[in-house]
């Protein structure tokens, strides 16, 4: 005998995920599993649980608020309730919960389950920083790192149970949408460890070498690494090949461009699943979670196949490794900075020149190496004529080091000075006067440049 | 499915902020001042109205029966002015309860009016409104702690005591 499912009133897919109890009332009382009466209980009992929070808010020492202030507490404390009605398997459970229970009751409930969210997020968080990848970009590094560390500093359930704080600059490739508060943050964070987990499969050099052929600068670029990672491994199977060393050869990738621009999209969808099922079966993947994940990302990737086919890009979709380490180096040298207290005088010298002309020939005659001219275009703000005076003879290997160290590689925790910022933003500004010819010279240097320091 | 956060438009919340106003009656009439259910009626409209203007919300019977047992001994207050006061007192009230960036309480705050009123200001409310408070209210947006504020807390008060209008009048 075959099983009989119970019919269900209100389709979950239909409530919004962001203002999920307002969008389940609202669905319980047009399907008339709540009455009018229940609604308007409902909603009184919301106001009487908002003037109780309120009353703590203010310690009890003013009667009223600003709109703005019960407003985002109104709010906290529908998304508090919105999480425990999400709990319940079907809508029309969590629907009945709301004939039959009080809205204090309903959150209560809500509050246990963001203090258990909040502990598994923390240790998922745990998790992740303690197998961070060495492919990790500044963006990853930022977000995952600082951002979360700063979210669960200032994460205030009480009051604002339904504000994320900060901004997941580091995007993943399944979109973790229409959610906020510890609910998006525990769902971005176990997106991110099965990323994790999926790359964790191929060796970090492979993966390196992968993302530089995406791009020489790729820690410094916003982009989804697993995406790239995934894509290329099935990309491999496709191509009949080994996924583990993501090496996916130019002469492949060329017959495989030729074979995916011919497919019609039901059959691209077809052939991506099976070059995955051969991937799980290869990389011996059987973590069930995992494996949804990586499940879920297949109509993206698609979909980014069938976009760079359309575009006629596919060329940046099937990466082929680069290896930086084998680029020949451009080593430069910052040379010697002058003794402190002469260059302390000279510096004051060129500050109180009273010509232009005067300060330009004073810095091409005694400025040696490039160490000092750093020093000085930092230390005395030039205009941008003079910039462009003194930087004009110099080699676009001199420039591309400059460049390298205050646009492209500034230190980590770069806490730069006033001076620092605005010499940067002045010399970005020369740059772009440069002819085109000149800035494409500098900019292939860049990534070759290895910069020597030298003693003073 | 909105949620509205103007209690006050429930007719049972506006019936127990009029009952409480009324019931202030047994206090005042012992300085000459009463309200009739109509006069209160209309000192919580003045009140939406002024919650409304300043986009602030109430919850309770807020800040009326405070402000009624505040002032009623003023030596400037009687039946002729009442009501003119009363609604006057009202809006001022929430407009520096804003301008002080709340960061003072509410019996803070009418306990500086009610003692502004009745010293400096000699009963003018454009004293109180167009001088008194606008100075509290730079004083403490530039930091000074209102407990140094001795119209808040004269010096016989002890300040770890908050002022508290009904312990007084009682």
């Amino acid at each position: 005998m075959s099983s009989i499912e119970k019919i269900r009133l209100i389709d979950r897919s239909e409530l919004s995920g962001e203002n999920y109890f307002q969008s389940l009332l609202e669905a319980a009382y047009s399907r008339g599993i709540l009455q009018a009466a229940d609604v308007e209980r409902l909603q009184l009992e919301c106001i009487e649980l908002l003037a109780q929070k309120i009353k703590k808010y203010t310690g009890g020492e003013s009667s009223s608020v600003r709109v703005e202030v019960a407003q985002s507490i109104m709010t906290s404390n529908l998304y508090t309730i919105s999480l425990f009605l999400k709990s319940y398997l079907y809508p029309d459970e969590a629907a009945e919960a709301l004939k039959v229970s009080s809205v204090k009751e309903l959150y209560e409930q809500g509050c246990a389950v963001i203090e258990i969210k909040l502990k598994t997020a923390k240790r998922i968080h745990a998790l992740i920083l303690q197998n961070s990848p060495k492919f990790a970009t500044r963006a990853y590094k930022t977000t995952i790192v600082g951002g979360m560390k700063s979210f669960f500093k200032s994460y205030n359930p009480e009051y604002a149970a339904h504000s994320t704080h900060i901004s997941a600059d580091y995007p993943t490739c399944n979109p973790v949408g229409n959610l906020t508060g510890v609910e998006f943050i525990h769902k971005y964070l176990e997106s991110i460890y099965y990323e994790n987990m999926f790359c964790a499969n191929f060796a970090s050099a492979d993966t390196h070498h992968l993302l530089s052929g995406y791009d020489n600068n790729y820690r410094e670029l916003i982009f989804n690494a697993y995406e790239q990672v995934i894509t290329t491994a099935i990309a491999c199977k496709l191509a009949r090949l080994n996924a583990k060393s993501l090496n996916l050869p130019e002469t492949a990738a060329e017959d495989l461009r030729v074979f995916l621009t011919a497919q019609t999209k039901p059959e691209l969808a077809a052939a991506i699943k099976n070059a995955h099922d051969e991937l799980k079966a290869e990389l011996k993947i059987t973590n069930i979670p995992m494996e949804r994940y990586t499940d879920r990302s297949l109509p993206i990737i698609a979909d980014s196949i069938s976009g760079a086919i359309a575009s006629k890009t596919l060329r940046q979709v099937l990466i082929t490794p680069k290896y930086p380490e084998l680029t020949p180096k451009l080593r430069v040298s910052f040379g010697r900075k002058m003794e402190y207290k002469q260059y302390r005088k000279f510096a004051e010298e060129v500050a109180d020149c009273r010509y232009s002309s005067d300060r330009i020939a004073m810095l091409r005659r005694e400025i040696q190496t490039l160490a000092d001219l750093e020093n000085i275009l930092i230390d005395v703000e030039l205009s941008p004529d003079e910039l462009k005076a003194v930087l004009s003879d110099r080699e676009p290997p001199e420039l591309a080091a400059i460049a390298k160290r205050h646009l492209y590689e500034p230190s980590e925790e770069d806490e730069a000075s006033d001076a620092e910022r605005s010499f940067r933003r002045s010399f970005r500004q020369y740059l772009e006067t440069l002819p085109q010819e000149r800035q494409n010279a500098i900019n292939r240097i860049i990534p070759t440049i290895e910069v020597i320091e030298e003693r003073s | 499915m909105a949620f509205d956060l103007t209690p006050f438009s429930s007719g049972m919340l506006q019936r127990q902020t009029v009952d409480a106003i009324v019931k202030c009656n047994d206090f005042t009439i012992r300085h000459g001042l009463i309200l009739t259910p109509q006069q209160a009626l209309e000192l919580v409209e003045t009140r939406a109205v002024a919650l409304s203007e300043n986009g602030r919300v109430e919850f309770g019977t807020g800040i009326l029966d405070k402000i009624i047992r505040e002032f009623c001994d003023s030596p400037y207050i009687t039946m002729q002015n009442y009501m003119e006061t009363l609604h006057e007192l009202i809006e001022m009230f929430y407009y520096f309860k804003n301008e002080t960036q709340d960061s003072i309480s509410d019996d803070e705050l009418i306990a500086f009016m009610s003692r502004s009123f009745d010293n400096v200001c000699h009963g003018s409310l454009e004293l109180l409104s167009g001088r008194e408070l606008p100075e509290l209210a730079g004083n403490l947006r530039a930091g000074i702690d209102p407990r140094s504020i001795e119209l808040i807390y004269p010096k016989d008060v002890d300040p770890d005591i908050a002022p508290n209008t009904e312990d007084e009048n009682e």
